[in-house]
């Protein structure tokens, strides 16, 4: 690795410090490190020592309560707008240097230090009201930064807020150094910025671990489950239980952002798989796991394995125990495992997980975001729906609304999709090939229509599809498919009513639908019933439009959709 | 505890250098190759961390001996 650092602050203290970190982790390690405020010098002339160094990666490391120092004395003036504007005008000059740096090497990957003001620059309670007010313009520094940061690709900022939120000035400036030697940060404060900086380089050098290895009693959940059974294990979305929902909360935002699961833990398998299946604030179910070691052997052994099994290197796992026993086993056996010391107090989980520095990235992909996101809307759906005991208040809080649709290209394979994989709420099962259905489109005694589902969690997409023939007096329900993740939302009615009122706006007498039952869709055999459906033959059920109607249920907005 | 011990065990790791150096009770900021200004102010916050002590600005630019150190900390230490 090659890195330089350029700052208008001694970083001496950070980089020293940043530099033994990475030692020990076995890098090997090319440092630049200019005097301080060489930032122009080294930047503006292409024959410098730092171009010569070539580096890798700049970390352009900034004390902007230092760069600003002269205008933020002067700030309580009758002038405050025009100091405001060389403030602007300074930090413009300052991004131009960057760009400059960007222009003059191709291939440098650069961080950028967050705009932070210290508090000893901010005029009380100006603040906020007043123009004298300092958080404002670091709010709009920070804005101008990011946007010039956002159309360049090798450019990363680095989020030093993070580390005075967490921290606090109190215990990361040492105002004696300050004076002693122009750099601000005390020991804890040079250690937690190098903390930083180390998370930036090994994310940009692809040091993301993989997989997160679990142990379960008192790490998933609180209590033995093989001795307090299912029912008795600490987990709840509420009170002392809440610790380790939310823990597992966590671990399912990474495993959103692609990071695998995996399971080891000395059980017996059935009462694990009883409490993921069945317990009801189980966040992470048994189809979360990638892997799942639940035996009395080793964990060393089951980790290898579990590395075998998803073929990825024993470097790429992080091992969370809350047994000291275990965590001492793989760090001595497996020295290649990432360990850390889960907390000994549950509530401090979820935040120890938040802090671990082995999950870092820049950036996520839609496709990475997207797969997991209706899961999570219905983690959501299922605790609303746990709050309440009566069915149409939690119905009606769902402020559901749906579209129908005539098909469209834009709609065309999902329709063919839902026909071919649908097996749940599927009531005649015909798997119409994609040319079949092109058919269809031709003929105008057929109709298909698309229903898309919005709730106040999120927009599920298109879930439903219906196929009507139009027959002289009556509309056949040649097809009614819909997607298991929207079934028990009474999404059904909603429809059929819809098909009700077609059928009296082209004067039809009667619906007819049919049910042909199969191994998997019961969820789907009392639809017609239900709706006021009477039976004729065996698959066959018949609705009357002249003497009965089918009505929305209130809770569904239901709309026509071009 | 022997102060003097840590002291120039600290002032060893800060300083780590490439040749050995006898750091002992006469050493000063001009006798040992490598302590600078900016490991002067390593060193300090170093002795501080370990001993739980706090100097004061104007002195840490007196202290770049390890006679003076080991005095200084001795009565901060016994001043707590």
């Amino acid at each position: 690795m090659k890195i330089a650092f350029l700052s208008n602050f001694t970083n001496d203290f950070i980089v020293k410090e940043l530099s033994s970190k990475l030692k020990e982790n076995g890098e090997e390690l090319a440092l630049y490190l200019p005097g301080f405020n060489q930032i122009n010098q080294e930047i503006i002339n292409p024959q410098s020592e730092l171009y010569k160094f070539s580096p890798e990666i700049i970390f352009i490391s900034m004390d902007y309560s230092y760069l600003f120092e002269n205008l933020l004395n002067k700030i309580i003036d009758i002038n405050v707008i025009k100091i405001k504007e060389e403030i602007f005008l300074e930090f413009k000059n300052f991004l131009d240097i960057i760009e400059t740096l960007l222009e003059n090497s191709r291939e440098l990957k650069v961080f950028i230090d967050s705009v932070v003001i210290d508090s000893k620059y901010f005029n009380h309670l100006l603040e906020l009201n007043s123009e004298f007010s300092v958080s404002d313009l670091v709010v709009r520094l920070n804005a101008i930064l990011i946007d010039f940061a956002e159309k360049k690709d090798r450019i990363t900022l680095v989020n030093l807020h993070n580390v005075i939120y967490k921290y606090g000035e109190k215990k990361l400036f040492d105002n004696r150094l300050l004076y002693l030697s122009k750099n601000k940060w005390s020991s804890f404060g040079i250690r937690k910025v190098a903390e930083l900086y180390t998370r930036y380089i090994n994310a940009y050098f692809g040091k993301r671990k993989k997989c997160i290895v679990l142990d379960l009693d008192n790490t998933l959940w609180g209590g033995i489950v093989g001795q307090d059974g299912v029912e008795n294990i600490l987990l709840s979305n509420d009170g002392v239980g809440k610790a380790f929902y939310d823990f597992q909360l966590g671990l399912l935002k990474l495993y959103n952002q692609g990071i695998l699961l995996a399971i080891n833990s000395k059980n017996n398998e059935n009462d694990v798989l009883e409490a993921l299946e069945k317990h009801p604030y189980m966040v992470l179910r048994k189809n979360h796991f990638s892997s799942i070691r639940i035996n009395w052997n080793n964990k060393a052994q089951n980790i290898k394995e579990i590395s075998k099994e998803l073929n990825i290197g024993i470097d790429s796992l992080v091992f969370l125990d809350d047994s000291e026993f275990e965590r001492n086993l793989i760090k001595s056996e497996l020295p290649e495992v990432a360990v850390p010391d889960l907390p000994d107090e549950p509530s401090d989980y979820a935040s120890f997980l938040s802090s671990l520095p082995f999950f870092d990235t820049f950036f996520l992909s839609k496709d990475d975001f997207k797969r997991n996101k209706t899961y999570l809307e219905n983690i959501k759906r299922k605790e609303l729906e746990n709050s309440f005991t009566d069915i149409k208040e939690y119905y009606r809080s769902l402020n559901m609304r749906a579209y129908i649709s005539s098909i469209n290209d834009f709609s065309f394979s999902r329709v063919v999709q839902l026909i071919q994989k649908t097996n749940q709420f599927n009531m005649t099962t015909k798997r119409y090939t994609e040319s079949e259905v092109r058919s269809f489109l031709t003929d105008d005694k057929i109709k298909i229509f698309t229903i898309r589902l919005e709730d106040k969690f999120g927009d599920y997409g298109i879930i439903a599809t219906i196929i009507l023939f139009l027959e002289r007096e009556s509309i056949r329900i040649d097809s009614f498919i819909m997607s298991c993740r929207v079934i028990g939302r009474t999404l059904e009615k909603a429809i059929l009513s819809y098909v009700y009122n077609l059928g009296k706006k082209l004067n039809k007498r009667s619906i007819v639908g049919e049910f042909y039952p199969t191994k998997k869709n019961i969820p789907a055999a009392k639809v017609y019933p239900e709706s006021g459906f009477k039976q004729v033959n065996e698959n066959t059920w018949f609705f009357d439009i002249q003497n009965n109607s089918i009505k929305c249920p209130e809770w569904i907005k239901f709309e026509e959709e071009i | 505890m022997n102060i003097e011990k840590k002291i120039i065990e600290i002032i060893n790791d800060v300083i780590d250098s490439d040749v050995m150096q006898d750091v002992n009770i006469d050493s000063n900021s001009d006798n040992i190759e490598g302590w600078d200004s900016l490991s002067h102010l390593q060193i300090i916050i170093a002795i501080e961390s370990e001993f739980k002590i706090k100097f004061k600005t104007s002195e840490i630019n007196e202290l770049k001996s390890i006679k003076s150190l080991v005095e200084r900390v001795s009565e901060l230490i016994n001043a707590n």
